[in-house]
């Protein structure tokens, strides 16, 4: 049996996160991935980053987790194209404009500003506005290339003396004595210490603990085009829709709208997504009608009964749980894994942190 | 360009220098050259450059399956117009 300091079950944005907050503050943090990195969400999140929700307790980790998205490429001394041209909310109904306006009123006031249909045609020419009824523009937000996250501290964890092993499915988890056994791919390791960071998939590891975490998955989609000449700065979304449209530093347009629903499934690929999109795409970006589609997927997010992520020490002691991110995940990742790393390091628990307890599912 | 390079992925230009470093870097199985390097995720989506960088995988060693990246729809670029659909179409 290999021996290793603590363990890190998950090699995502978050999970390379949690692993450098971890070497960071001086130990020696073992990865276990059991695909490729960024398998299920980050490898194929769009990538944007907010500082706001709706639930005022994740609000105040996306506003935290936006001042550090700032601070992260000097902090890891790699470039995560993070690239803060704004996010346009817009609703195109009434009923999307009065939900829009109650949910907006809700955030701190200079985060955004009211856009009117004029202003928004001035200084986004491109954009067709005849429809829409109400908009707002967080100017610090943007767009974030989420494999770039994750290589960066992947880079970062190395540096320090960490470790990641691939492809190395974690079985299962026991408590032996004071340490923990790990049943991997790769054969059996001790830990002092362990933190489940493998999105969806954390549930069914932590039951086999006795723990029990609500997670259901949620499937959503994807798209990617051929790039064009960069033109559109904001990323643009209709949260009554679910569509997201941005266009990357490569200049290819991605975006999702909707979802496939509660399902795991990866391999899914729908028409009627491609038909959504296309439509909603094309009503808010005329441009993009002639662009051709070169690839759709299917991304899966976790989620919980209350919509807040779970994130501490669970009931088995020395196993911690950062999980049920949402599609707002990306935007915590470096809140979370710092705040994470200073709990498993050295037990101090951030107030911010508390809502989120795994306790709390009882 | 200089002298000596050798293509890989004529889409986003990787050479085969570029896909032996990503290996060494750890990234070391398709899917993962795949989205550190760029290489199959331009408009051939894999069609012209995949196999080249199987041998690559293969001749250092680290290929443990002939498997290529997962093939997404569509199988050719599709303008997004052609996408729109019928007004009354049922789902």
């Amino acid at each position: 049996m290999k021996k290793t300091d603590i363990a890190v079950v998950g090699c995502g944005a978050l999970g390379a996160g949690i692993a450098y907050n971890i070497a960071k503050l001086g130990r020696k943090p073992l990865v276990f991935e059991a695909k490729y990195f960024g398998y299920g969400s980050t490898g194929r999140d769009i990538g944007v980053v907010r500082g706001r929700h709706r639930d005022p307790d994740v609000a105040k980790l996306a506003s935290e987790g936006l001042k550090l998205h700032e601070k992260l490429p000097d902090e890891l001394g790699s470039n995560t194209l993070f690239r803060q041209d704004g996010v346009l909310t817009v609703a195109l109904t009434s009923e999307e404009a009065e939900a829009l306006e109650k949910e907006f009123k809700s955030y701190a006031s200079g985060s955004f500003i009211e856009l009117s249909r004029d202003e928004v045609r001035s200084r986004y020419p491109y954009l067709r506005v005849d429809d829409v009824k109400l908009c707002y523009l967080s100017s610090r937000e943007g767009l974030v290339h989420p494999l770039a996250v994750l290589w960066g501290y992947l880079d970062a964890v190395r540096r320090l003396g960490g470790e990641v092993v691939k492809p190395a499915e974690v079985i299962s988890i026991e408590p032996k004595g004071d340490k923990l056994n790990i049943k991997t791919a790769l054969g059996e390791y001790e830990a002092s210490k362990v933190v489940v960071a493998a999105g969806f998939r954390s549930r069914e590891l932590l039951s086999k603990l006795g723990i029990d975490i609500p997670l259901e998955p949620l499937a959503k989609e994807a798209l990617v085009t051929e790039p064009m000449k960069p033109f559109l700065d904001p990323v643009i979304e209709r949260p009554g829709t679910g569509l997201v449209v941005a266009q990357t530093m490569r200049g290819e347009v991605i975006g999702t709208v909707g979802s496939l629903g509660k399902t795991s499934d990866l391999t899914l690929s729908s028409y009627r997504f491609l038909r959504d999109f296309a439509r909603q795409a094309t009503q808010l970006i005329p441009a993009v009608r002639s662009l051709k589609v070169l690839r759709q997927w299917t991304w899966v997010v976790d989620t919980t009964p209350d919509g807040k992520p779970v994130i501490g020490e669970t009931s088995v002691n020395r196993v911690y749980v950062a999980c049920g991110m949402h599609d707002y995940g990306l935007s915590l990742v470096p809140v979370v894994s710092k705040l994470i790393g200073r709990l498993v390091v050295e037990g101090v628990e951030d107030p911010m942190l508390k809502p989120f307890s795994p306790s709390r599912f009882g | 360009m200089g002298k000596g390079k050798k293509i890989v992925c004529f889409c986003h230009d990787v050479t085969e220098e570029d896909i032996v470093e990503a290996i060494k870097m750890g990234y070391d199985d398709i899917e993962s050259i795949k989205r550190f390097t760029g290489a199959t995720t331009g408009p051939c989506q894999g069609k012209s450059c995949m196999m080249h960088i199987l041998r690559i995988l293969r001749r250092m060693g680290k290929l443990k399956e002939a498997k290529t990246t997962v093939i997404r729809p569509p199988i050719d670029p599709v303008p997004m117009e052609a996408l729109l659909g019928d007004e009354g179409e049922e789902d």
